[in-house]
């Protein structure tokens, strides 16, 4: 099975959310539309060098908020809460401080300590342009040979690849399950989101990009003969055992 | 006799509730976790301001513009483009954070690519900003794997039955671009107002670079 965030093919949903004058797209949306979204971001980004999550565990928690939070969430809601998650998981906060901080905040009295002691990971503002510039590259040297090769037909598992955790992360969409497709980009060796999301180290394996065939991913009523997806799929996702 | 069992510890999801603690309302919610974080000391309220003002000001899809512009006037850039994204672009100084391993795919008078992220909203930052509310919605993350003509259509974009749609599903760390066709007519354009042809949309897929007749 799967969590609420893996919704490629879902039927249900309506128009997409945008704006056309006479035809043509209208771009005005601000950067953040509210200023909450703006200190939603920035705490999450500034959070992460003291929480020390791999961006994986990150998406991970995200993807664990119940289902109905996150249907209902606002991508920003969803950012915050998976974030309030990790924080008490990692034990930086706890709910007796989360309460309070509310207290607080609704009686207008914002606490302020005085004395103050920085976390020694705390992100300093002179380091976030060279933190943000140097970003987390998943690349890892190869630790096998590659088993697949450009142009090589391959299928998908038709379950969850995660076998090291029941409901874990991982990145091989419900839609693509159990689908043939063909390799058309090898990337070397990535980490593996599947054992990185869940503290099991990096994992690395070879990443390729699979192209599938809108007829074999939606059958013919919903598929056509010209349209293609790409999905980006580590090695443990393939097999080609039955060809 | 029954056993009593603590429900607490048995399911390991509960972690995954603790956000329920805060109140409903989203502001709110950001409110308290800033004051809390600030006041331990594990987040500086100047790094918040420097964050913001980083995707408010300084990284956008004018960044992306440039590129485009550039592979179009430039045909030995364009070719280090298509082999190495993350190194071409590396010459333009836009690196880092969500743009790590990047992959440029170019649309042809065969070929039309579009991204989308099923799973998240995985968007290359460096060169495109953060993404727009539309990219990150359910219907767009839903339909455009499925029904990717349609979904152009709503855009204002009309492809010819011929044309094939590449949709790039961004599951991993690696971050696409698109690189448009140059439109027809801008021979005598220079690299700067090219540039201003180049829109967001148009390096997403969901869109064409526009001529502004002004």
């Amino acid at each position: 099975m799967t969590r609420s965030h893996d919704m490629g093919g879902r039927f249900g949903d309506g128009n997409i959310p945008i704006k056309l004058k006479d035809g043509r797209f209208i771009d005005d949306e601000p950067v953040f539309k509210f200023e909450w979204h703006a200190k939603a971001l920035a705490v999450t980004l500034a959070a992460a060098p003291v929480g020390k999550w791999s961006i994986d565990k990150g998406r991970f928690f995200r993807e664990c908020l119940p289902p109905l939070d996150y249907s209902r969430f606002s991508y920003y809601e969803k950012w915050i809460s998976a974030l309030v998650n990790l924080l008490v998981e990692k034990k930086l906060i706890n709910s007796e401080e989360l309460k309070n901080a509310v207290n607080e905040i609704q009686n207008n009295k914002p606490y302020i300590n005085q004395k103050k002691h920085y976390h020694p990971d705390m992100l300093k503002p002179e380091d976030v342009s060279i933190t943000l510039g140097r970003g987390g590259p998943s690349k890892r040297a190869d630790l096998k040979k590659p088993r697949y090769k450009i142009g090589d037909i391959v299928k998908t598992l038709n379950f969850s690849p995660n076998k090291y955790k029941t409901g874990g992360h991982t990145r091989l969409p419900m839609y693509a399950r159990g689908k043939q497709g063909k390799i058309i980009l090898h990337h070397q060796s990535h980490v593996l989101p599947d054992k990185s999301a869940h503290n099991l180290g990096d994992g690395q394996e070879h990443l390729y990009t699979v192209e599938f065939l809108s007829y074999e991913l939606w059958g013919n009523t919903n598929g056509n003969e010209n349209d293609i997806v790409c999905i980006d799929l580590w090695e443990s996702y393939l097999t080609n055992d039955s060809f | 006799m029954i056993k009593k069992i603590n429900t607490k510890k048995n399911n390991t999801e509960n972690i995954h509730h603790s956000h329920n603690i805060l109140p409903e309302e989203p502001e709110l919610r950001v409110k308290a976790l800033e004051t809390l974080l600030v006041n331990k000391g594990l987040v500086d309220r100047n790094t918040l301001n420097e964050l913001i003002d980083t995707y408010e000001n300084r990284i956008g899809p004018k960044n992306g513009a440039k590129v485009i512009a550039k592979a179009w006037v430039d045909v030995s850039f364009k070719e280090r483009l298509l082999n190495n994204a993350t190194k071409a672009i590396e010459e333009l100084s836009y690196t880092g954070r969500q743009g790590e391993h990047m992959v440029v795919v170019e649309n042809t008078y065969e070929i039309h690519n579009m991204v989308v992220c099923t799973l998240c909203s995985c968007y290359p930052w460096p060169v495109l900003g953060l993404p727009p509310s539309w990219y990150k919605s359910d219907e767009y993350r839903a339909r455009a794997v499925r029904e990717p003509r349609k979904v152009l259509k709503e855009f204002g974009l009309l492809l010819d039955e011929k044309i094939k749609i590449k949709v790039w599903d961004s599951t991993s760390e690696m971050r696409y671009l698109v690189l448009p066709m140059r439109p027809k007519g801008t021979e005598e354009l220079t690299e700067e107002e090219l540039a201003k042809t180049v829109t967001r949309n148009s390096m997403i897929g969901t869109g064409l670079p526009e001529l502004i007749n002004d």
